[in-house]
């Protein structure tokens, strides 16, 4: 099943996806940008994943609660420490999900 | 090609896990197929789904996709030096398959060996790639499809979970946590004040620039 404005959506999506790909290997050469954009560029990856955790954890549902009774902040903590210990994607999520049970269920 | 199995293999389990989420981010299966296929970009699929779970603006989740993206401007920029074909057309195809693994393993092989054209490389490892990519995803879908309810499986937390497992490996040194903090701190304000889901995309651009303004083109 496909509805119209997903499909829409994942067009616009890959649209602007491919600009972004497509725009120094065809049409500009690697000249056009600046030292301080290339090391803008750099960052963007840390930058847009911080921010799309961050309110995540620490204010689910709208509410800013970076606090250890919120099981989603702790929780966050947790898996960005099993993080640096595996680097292992599949292991981060499935300990994520383990310690969000364990919390709400016995200590929040 | 087998240069590419690498490749394959690890980004098999990120397009299960994508698959899973998408259909329980309220994606059909379809559509998380038709996702991979159209856009083929792990990370920026990914920040789409807490998007599309909450309804937001399409014009927010394209906003959002194109700054996650933007770092595709380096490595097409890097590559287009190395890929020596004028063509057109092979470059248009080629340009599909840029995406972080394929930008990395084609540098790398150009680099010690330069007779190797850059552009065929990376639209074979761009097909192997991009076909495990796919199939994983459809394979995440059906599956996610036969778990039962998102909150009693954890699953509302392992979207978060997923880009925790993407980010802290990138952190790689002093530069990338002053960006993180400091990035927090507009994210969680533009969430909190700015209504419409904005935030990743204005904390982003902020936090991408504290981070050219706490570093040097030698760093």
């Amino acid at each position: 099943m496909i509805r119209i404005e997903i499909l829409l959506t994942l067009l616009g999506m890959g649209a602007v996806t491919y600009l972004t790909r497509v725009l120094f290997i065809v049409f500009l050469d690697d000249e056009r940008l600046t030292p301080f954009l290339r090391r803008c560029l750099r960052f963007v990856p840390v930058a847009v994943l911080t921010s799309i955790i961050v309110p995540l954890v620490a204010a689910p549902g709208g509410k800013f609660s970076p606090t250890w009774d919120n099981p989603y902040f702790l929780a966050g903590f947790l898996t960005a420490g099993l993080a640096a210990a595996t680097r292992n994607l599949v292991v981060t999520v499935l300990g994520g999900m383990g310690f969000i049970l364990l919390l709400k269920a016995f200590f929040i | 090609m087998i240069d590419a199995l690498p490749i394959m293999v690890s980004v098999f389990p990120f397009g299960l896990v994508y698959g899973v989420l998408a259909v329980k981010s309220g994606l059909t299966a379809v559509e998380a197929l038709l996702s991979s296929i159209i856009v083929l970009a792990g990370a920026s699929q990914f920040i789409s789904l807490p998007l599309f779970a909450a309804g937001v603006s399409p014009w927010v989740i394209i906003g959002t996709v194109f700054i996650v993206n933007i770092r595709h401007f380096i490595m097409g920029a890097a590559l287009s030096g190395r890929i020596k074909e004028p063509e057109v057309f092979p470059r248009l195809i080629a340009s599909y398959f840029l995406v972080d693994e394929t930008f990395a393993l084609t540098s790398a092989v150009w680099d010690t060996d330069r007779t190797t054209s850059a552009r065929d490389y990376l639209i074979g490892c761009g097909i192997v790639g991009g076909t495990s990519w796919i199939v994983s995803t459809m394979m995440g879908a059906v599956f996610g499809n036969l778990l039962g309810d998102p909150s009693r499986l954890g699953l509302d937390f392992a979207v978060a979970a997923a880009f925790i497992g993407l980010l802290i490996p990138q952190v790689k040194g002093r530069p990338e946590i002053v960006v993180m903090l400091w990035t927090a701190l507009f994210s969680v304000f533009f969430y909190l004040f700015i209504p419409g889901n904005w935030y990743i995309l204005l904390g982003s651009i902020l936090g991408a620039i504290t981070g050219a303004m706490v570093t040097h083109d030698t760093d």
